[in-house]
């Protein structure tokens, strides 16, 4: 059985370097790492991954915005959001976007992820 | 020294003069005040009426003028014609006086000889009014022939018996020569051809004075022409329906009046003010007098009542007249401002007028008002005001309003060429300012006091041109002083946004470094405490998990202080989600009403929210509250955001509190923020933003 595929998106490198650890160890195949949301776009349109690790503060578009696009684009990709901020600093805005979850980057643990994405 | 003495000698002089004037024109007024009344004192003789007229009237009207202008030589000649007359009344009057008087038939005699002499000298004075001089060198001959003839009828008018038909008066002649007989019919013959020819050249000089004259001149010759043409015409109506000469020599008093009234009209020889009291005087006294005599006789007669000796009837007459007083005075003054000037306002209400118009107004108004003023004193028939220098002057105002303005730069002299146009430059603490130029209509020349008024006006048209300038000044200043209040208000506005931009940019470096690296740095603790976990060393990641636990409490401080620097969500999702968070988070429970379907400018959403959160600080730190309310919303273009608690209130914006720091901030965003926060009546916060 082939191991499910995820794509890393976030300007900071080293919290992508720590999150595609923890992805490859909670059984993912790590088949993108993108630093800014329009790069990250591509590799999804690119890979269709399972799972995509969105950061919601990116140099370019937002994470909502990369979302939105994603939708658009018919996507099925589960994707969850990260911040180093709190999902109460995004408002309702987490609510509405009907992505699989949100998780505070400093609660990013491969048993929180293992509660949004089974 | 010799300059010294000199003006000594010259005042000197001048009291001689001014002595000897008064002395003189006393003498004259006092000789004809006594004639003429002892002449009505003996009886009205209407064949003599009008020669006491002729003095009283003559002798008046020149003693007026000798008292303003001694120099001149018409005042003069009228009291000389008056008193002359007076003379003759005088004598006339004892001559025709029934029964006997000392020294009547000498008396008599004076009444006879003087008439040819002053036939001349009434001649002469009317042939050189109003100037006092003759029209032209050329008249002198004419005069000259004339006081010869007049001086030789005279003197052989004394050496004739005089006879008075109506008293049977007769006097031998004072000095008998003999011969009368013999001379009778030349006599005759010289007296006929004389005295027409007497009135023929004073008739013909005033007639040819009145073609020559332009100007100033001009206006009161009309007065004193149109009298003599009335005299005339009651000469002719006398003689031809009455068959008496009496109504013509009647009307001669009113050459004497049209003279004065003449004088008085045309400010001849500054005597209008002098004039116009004489009239309100004179009309009050006839007005007290006809009063008085009124009640105490008139009512006195139609109720039977006597005047005297009781003193109910004067009482009441005084009491009437004392009443009536004030408002007569009032209007004989009116009428005697009507008689002296005319419809132009005085001199007084010239100046008062211009002054009103300075004390209020806008510049333009000044101008206009000044031209008004200037063309309603003197009569104009257009004023132009102009502003400027010497060598550049341009038009701002005209009158009548209607005329349209010059629309070309003029220089001062440019607007003297233009020989209708009287030309007065307006100075100002020694520099030009501007011009008036005026003109009258064809015909109408300034009058000398025309002239002065004019001077008195520019002389205040000064005040009129400062006064503008100080306007201008002042409203220079007070747009300086806007735009460099509009000035601080944008700085202040802009260091507020500009503080506003620095807490974002700060909450957005810590969340993109420092947090960034702790929580990496946390998640780096996390891996290293489950490899220690999974390799045995459960010292080591209990170790580990500590200082996770440490971390993740350091990281959740710099988030309270990154979002107390400046909201993410502020900047992202706008007040509305920025309250709501803070409504979710607030120790008090908060219920949120805020109808707000836009973005608002980044200044205004923050101060909003800082004002809110500090507002929610205060109610549960400060006051106590156990729910507080938040509604809000646009109203126009005017944020508008209510905070209220149930809290203890008493809240102030104490100086250098958080809450006086926010009105502050306010202010700079032309915001208002009330406080109402009575003692145990909760708080209630108003924020009004302008947003538009």
């Amino acid at each position: 059985m082939p191991r499910p595929t995820a794509v890393v998106v976030d300007d900071h490198e080293g919290f992508r370097t720590l999150a595609i650890e923890l992805l490859r160890e909670v059984g993912y195949d790590v088949v993108g790492s993108c630093s800014d949301g329009r790069s990250g776009l591509a590799s999804v349109a690119e890979t269709a991954p399972d799972l995509l690790l969105l950061d919601v503060q990116l140099p370019d578009l937002d994470g909502f915005a990369v979302l939105n696009a994603l939708r658009a684009s018919g996507t099925g990709t589960t994707v969850v959001l990260v911040s180093t901020r709190e999902a109460a600093d995004y408002g309702g805005r987490i609510s509405v976007s009907g992505i699989a979850g949100f998780i505070s980057k400093g609660d990013l643990t491969p048993a929180a992820l293992a509660d949004l994405v089974p | 020294m010799s300059n010294v003495s000199g003006l000594v000698g010259t005042a000197t002089f001048a009291r001689r003069r001014t002595r000897r004037t008064t002395v003189v024109a006393g003498t004259a007024g006092t000789v004809t005040a006594v004639l003429v009344a002892g002449g009505f004192a003996l009886g009205l003789q209407l064949a003599n009426l009008h020669n006491g007229l002729i003095a009283a009237s003559f002798t008046a009207v020149g003693l007026v003028v000798v008292r303003e202008r001694p120099a001149h030589r018409e005042g003069w000649l009228f009291v000389a014609v008056g008193t002359g007359h007076a003379v003759m009344f005088f004598g006339r009057q004892v001559g025709l006086h029934e029964g006997d008087l000392p020294g009547q038939a000498w008396l008599a005699w004076l009444g006879v000889w003087p008439l040819a002499s002053l036939l001349v000298l009434a001649g002469v004075a009317f042939m050189c009014f109003p100037t006092g001089r003759l029209p032209s060198p050329g008249w002198r001959v004419v005069v000259g022939a004339m006081v010869v003839a007049g001086a030789g009828l005279s003197l052989v008018s004394a050496l004739w018996p005089v006879e008075y038909a109506a008293t049977g008066i007769t006097l031998p002649p004072v000095i008998d020569l003999g011969g009368t007989a013999s001379v009778q019919p030349v006599y005759d013959l010289a007296r006929k051809a004389c005295y027409p020819l007497f009135q023929l050249a004073w008739v013909v000089c005033l007639v040819v004075r009145l073609r020559r004259t332009r100007g100033e001149e001009a206006a009161p010759l009309k007065w004193f022409v149109l009298s003599v043409v009335a005299g005339a015409v009651a000469m002719v109506v006398g003689l031809a329906v009455l068959h008496t000469h009496v109504v013509g020599v009647l009307a001669v008093p009113l050459v004497a009046v049209a003279a004065g009234v003449a004088i008085a009209r045309h400010r001849l020889y500054d005597i209008d003010v002098v004039i116009n009291k004489a009239l309100v005087v004179g009309a009050m006294a006839a007005a007290i007098t006809f009063g008085y005599v009124l009640v105490v006789v008139g009512v006195g007669r139609l109720f039977g009542v006597s005047a005297g000796p009781g003193p109910a009837l004067p009482l009441v007459a005084t009491a009437l007249v004392a009443v009536a007083f004030e408002p007569v005075r009032r209007r004989v003054q009116r009428a005697a401002d009507r008689l002296v000037y005319g419809d132009r306002p005085t001199p007084y209400e010239s100046l008062a007028r211009l002054s009103t118009h300075l004390s209020g107004g806008p510049p333009d108004d000044l101008f206009a008002g000044l031209a008004a003023t200037v063309a309603d004193a003197v009569g104009a028939a257009t004023v132009t005001l102009w502003v400027g220098g010497v060598e550049d002057l341009v038009a701002v105002t005209s009158w009548p309003p209607d005329q349209p303005l010059v629309a070309e730069r003029r220089t001062m002299g440019s607007l003297e060429e233009d020989a209708r146009a009287h030309v007065r430059p307006i100075v100002h603490q020694g520099s030009v300012r501007g011009a008036i130029t005026l003109t009258k209509t064809p015909g109408d020349a300034l009058s000398t006091q025309d002239d002065r008024l004019l001077a008195d006006l520019v002389a205040q048209a000064g005040l009129v041109f400062d006064h503008r300038d100080l306007g201008a000044e002042l409203q220079r200043r007070l747009q300086e002083i806007a735009a460099q209040a509009a000035d601080l208000r944008a700085a202040a506005k802009r260091i507020v946004t500009a503080q506003y931009d620095a807490r974002r940019r700060i909450e957005r470096d810590l969340h993109d470094g420092a947090q960034q690296r702790l929580v990496t740095l946390a998640m780096s603790l996390r891996a290293a405490q489950d490899r220690a976990a999974e390799s045995g060393e459960a010292d080591l990641a209990g170790r580990l998990g500590r200082m996770r636990t440490e971390l993740a409490a350091a990281i959740d401080d710099l988030r309270e202080m990154a979002r107390g620097i400046h909201p993410a969500i502020l900047t992202q999702d706008g007040l509305a989600a920025a309250l709501d968070f803070l409504a979710e988070r607030s120790p008090v429970p908060v219920r949120l009403a805020l109808d707000l379907d836009r973005r608002l400018a980044s200044e205004v959403e923050a101060t909003a929210y800082f004002v809110v959160g500090e507002a929610l600080t205060n109610a549960a730190k400060h006051a106590d509250a156990t729910s507080v309310v938040v509604t809000g919303g646009l109203q126009g273009d005017v944020l508008v955001v209510e905070v209220a608690d149930d809290g203890r209130g008493g809240a102030v914006a104490k100086p250098g509190s958080g809450l006086q720091g926010l009105a502050d901030r306010l202010a700079t965003l032309d915001g208002r923020l009330t406080v109402d926060s009575r003692a145990d009546a909760g708080t209630r916060l108003r924020v009004e933003i302008p947003c538009g």
